[in-house]
């Protein structure tokens, strides 16, 4: 099933994200070609902002494409389709959720090769690599690997966590009827909420904590709550398409 | 067995909208049933719910047997009321979406039915007429050999001279095994082929009966009966 169903997202969901990784490629060698001439400082930052502003649209489009999709199938155009088919939902739900995971992570990929072409200086690879080198060197020393390393399961963690909170999200307005949207808004905007609320107090224990070690329990328990929060996002988004689906 | 059986079945939509209320049936495999009914009196509600859109408020509904799940997914062949094919994919696409998720779908059988709509398979989907649109939904729903067919207004969008031949595509590709539930307003256009006809009323069931005992019954066609039972 998980197969049938990454293969169907990639044979109709392809095109889009191939648009944007494309254009994250292709616009920051056109780029590098038309500032040949221009002063090399100026020439660098203009390559810079390009290489900036090119990876954070490839970012940012992808997770925002992603999300859109994922709400339409749960509780947009495609929901019908998706609601009709003879599949267990937390097996199609693990399907959307991998496959929407894997083009966000190609998408930072693809952001890193945008900016390595944007800042590269004479030939395409030489300061791609250069640029590479620099990442490599932040995180050789243990305790930088160990932030790099934490710093990329709380991302990725992150990333997921935004998934369930959109499919809770399109769960949460199958719960009421033909106000469906609005509830599905309402929801969104209190866990948000919710959300800011917590960074608020989180970010003021982590400021006023007295050691290192209260910092990374700190940390440890944020971890934590996350996993918690993701899990009852799919526990619930689940509980909903199998017990209570109202798909109008 | 039954194909399709419920009992007390009762759907509300919030406290005070109750959509379909304490419906008991039970629908035998092999025949042609249609639904019918005013708008909101519930039709749509009972095929979503046969169909697994919706949860029931209360009572039951089971499908030869099993209660609603995967397993009646895939053996009902559901035609909403609305599109519910992707806009932005090919019809060819579709027909292998279909193939690729229901084990009961007829690759050949939908091709010869596109073929004889005359329907362009490599064009996409939102690039055709309404009507053609409605054709192709029905062509991906009949193309399957499902036990229980439940097709929400099949021929309200399309021209009288397809209908004729989606009527017959309808009753051609059903078999022996399976039931056909046809919920429309067109009662006359479809009288003829119907074994069985239910009527709905402020989401109660009003009649569960053979068309011939209506006609003997009443002395007048389905469509006449249905006319004076629910006349404004």
């Amino acid at each position: 099933m998980l197969r049938k169903v990454i293969k169907y997202d990639l044979k109709t969901r392809w095109l889009p994200f191939a648009l944007i990784f494309g254009f994250g490629v292709i616009i920051p060698i056109l780029f590098y070609a038309m500032t040949g001439n221009l002063d090399e400082d100026l020439r660098f930052t203009l390559r810079l902002l390009v290489g900036s502003l090119g990876s954070m649209v490839i970012v940012v489009g992808t997770f925002a494409l992603s999300l859109l999709w994922l709400d339409s199938d749960l509780n947009g155009k495609t929901s019908y389709l998706i609601s009709m088919l003879p599949v267990k939902f937390n097996n199609l739900l693990f399907s959307k959720t991998l496959f929407f995971f894997i083009t966000t992570l190609l998408s930072f990929f693809f952001a890193l090769l945008c900016m390595s072409l944007s800042i590269m200086n004479f030939t395409p690879f030489s300061e791609a690599y250069n640029f590479l080198e620099l990442i490599i060197q932040s995180i050789s020393s243990e305790a930088g690997y160990f932030i790099a390393v934490a710093l990329m399961i709380r991302s990725l963690l992150g990333i997921v966590s935004f998934y369930g909170f959109v499919c809770a999200g399109g769960a949460f307005g199958h719960l009421f009827g033909t106000k469906r949207k609005v509830a599905e808004a309402l929801f969104e905007i209190a866990v948000f909420l919710i959300y800011v609320l917590y960074s608020i107090i989180f970010n003021g224990l982590v400021e006023f904590s007295s050691s290192t070690a209260t910092e990374i329990v700190l940390y440890g328990v944020d971890t934590v709550v996350a996993i918690a929060v993701t899990v009852g996002f799919f526990h619930f988004t689940n509980w909903v398409f199998t017990k209570k689906i109202n798909v109008l | 067995m039954a194909i399709l059986e419920t009992v007390g079945l009762t759907k509300a939509y919030g406290k005070k909208k109750i959509a379909l209320d304490d419906v008991s049936l039970n629908i035998e495999s092999g025949k042609i049933i249609g639904l019918c009914g005013p708008n909101g009196s519930g039709k749509t509600t009972l095929i979503k719910l046969a169909a697994g859109l919706l949860t029931p408020t209360a009572g039951s509904i089971t499908i030869d047997g099993m209660n609603i799940g995967p397993d009646t997914k895939a053996v009902v062949s559901y035609l909403p009321d609305k599109t519910f094919v992707p806009e932005y994919m090919k019809v060819f696409a579709i027909i292998d979406f279909f193939r690729e998720f229901y084990a009961d779908f007829d690759m050949n059988a939908a091709y010869e039915m596109l073929k004889r709509l005359d329907i362009d398979g490599s064009e996409t989907f939102k690039t055709l007429s309404k009507g053609t649109q409605e054709k192709v939904q029905l062509v991906l729903i009949m193309s399957r050999k499902a036990k229980l067919y439940l097709l929400d207004e099949p021929i309200g969008g399309v021209d009288p001279a397809a209908r004729d031949y989606i009527l017959n595509t309808i009753i051609s590709n059903y078999n022996a095994d399976s039931s056909v539930i046809i919920s429309t307003h067109l009662i006359s256009d479809i009288e003829n082929t119907l074994d069985e006809v239910i009527f709905i009323k402020y989401g109660k069931l009003f009649l569960h009966s053979t068309s011939d005992e209506i006609r003997e019954t009443h002395g007048m066609s389905v469509d006449a009966y249905f006319r004076e039972v629910f006349k404004c």
